[in-house]
């Protein structure tokens, strides 16, 4: 059980890898053209509701007069609470508190059941690895949230895979959990679902993707420029 | 819906730095390093100071690699507004002597 929950991970941090360097392979021989905080600032302006949009390019741009690392990196986590909470919430940011709220559910759930019937140290174990497991996905959500129309096929993928795993592994809403699992289930768990899921969320089309990365201002252009 | 909520002691201080000089534009990071706050505090203050139509915003080009920049300064309501703030601070340090209008 637990091999395979530490194999998903891997798995997990692997796509993320190949995925960064099918983005732009030129990066690795070049060096980083953006750094940190002007990254983090890009995804807390994303959050913010179309009504407050100058207000994250005013943040944007004081961030390119801004010099230091320290000092841009403050900057830039303090605009990433004030993207957070400034109402209105637009719906990438409710979503981002919408995914936290429910990771954190899941997390203490998990952890007061343990805690409910004395679990012994292994599962103390899976629960740091699930813990693990829901900041990887909160950071996934968080950035797919931003991008106009994946919120519906979003929430059919995740309801696809939850449904899945949680049938094959017996636990069928009706009154019991069967313990017994055929092998071929795991296969199906760990590789097939993921695979379809991935496929078809490469395969959906973005085209107003284009368009937002577009409409950024030269703001993003001259973010990186350290004085 | 507009709730008119007294305003925060940072709040106050963010305006009171405006209104040391009224007529001069400001930089968002110039005046959180003046009045102690980070930027996660100073923006939604400005933005809130906006929407009441405390604040005028306005853009100071970019110049060559330099990009644009967000200037704030009171508006005249702005002005106003603190003007009373003033006003009702002398009020009840006259009533009270031992309040602190510091706290407001």
């Amino acid at each position: 059980m637990l091999g395979g929950l530490f194999f998903v991970p891997m798995l997990g941090l692997l796509g993320v890898g190949i995925a960064v360097y099918r983005r732009n392979p030129q990066r690795f021989l070049d060096g980083p053209t953006e750094d940190a905080p002007l990254r983090l600032m890009r995804w807390a302006v994303g959050l913010l509701s179309p009504q407050r949009v100058e207000w994250g390019q005013a943040m944007l741009c004081e961030l390119g007069h801004l010099g230091g690392r320290i000092r841009r990196m403050r900057f830039a986590l303090g605009c990433v609470v004030a993207a957070l909470v400034l109402p209105p919430w637009g719906r990438a940011a409710a979503g981002v508190w919408a995914v936290i709220v429910l990771a954190a559910g899941a997390v203490g759930l998990y952890g007061g059941i343990a805690a409910r019937y004395r679990l012994g140290g292994g599962d103390w174990i899976a629960a740091a690895i699930l813990t693990v497991f829901v900041i990887g996905v909160l950071l996934g959500a968080s950035a797919l949230v931003r991008r106009p129309g994946v919120a519906i096929p979003g929430l059919l993928g995740g309801l696809f895979v939850t449904v899945t795993f949680l049938t094959l592994s017996g636990f069928t809403f009706l009154d019991q959990i069967l313990p017994n699992t055929v092998p071929w289930h795991r296969l199906v768990q760990v590789i097939v679902v993921p695979f379809v899921v991935g496929a078809a969320g490469t395969l959906w089309s973005r085209p107003s993707r284009r368009s937002a990365v577009r409409r950024r201002g030269s703001c993003v252009q001259h973010g990186s420029g350290r004085w | 819906m507009q709730r008119n909520r007294p305003p925060s002691p940072q709040t106050i201080s963010v305006l009171r730095a405006l209104a040391a000089d009224p007529a001069r534009w400001r930089y968002g990071y110039e005046l959180a390093a003046e009045v102690h706050l980070q930027s996660g505090s100073l923006y939604p203050i400005l933005v809130r100071l906006a929407d009441r139509g405390l604040l005028d915003t306005s853009w100071e080009p970019g110049q060559g690699s330099r990009p644009p920049r967000h200037l704030y300064r009171l508006s005249r309501t702005g002005r106003e507004f603190v003007a009373a703030l003033t006003a009702a601070r002398v009020d009840r340090t006259t009533l009270n002597p031992h309040n602190r209008w510091s706290e407001a």
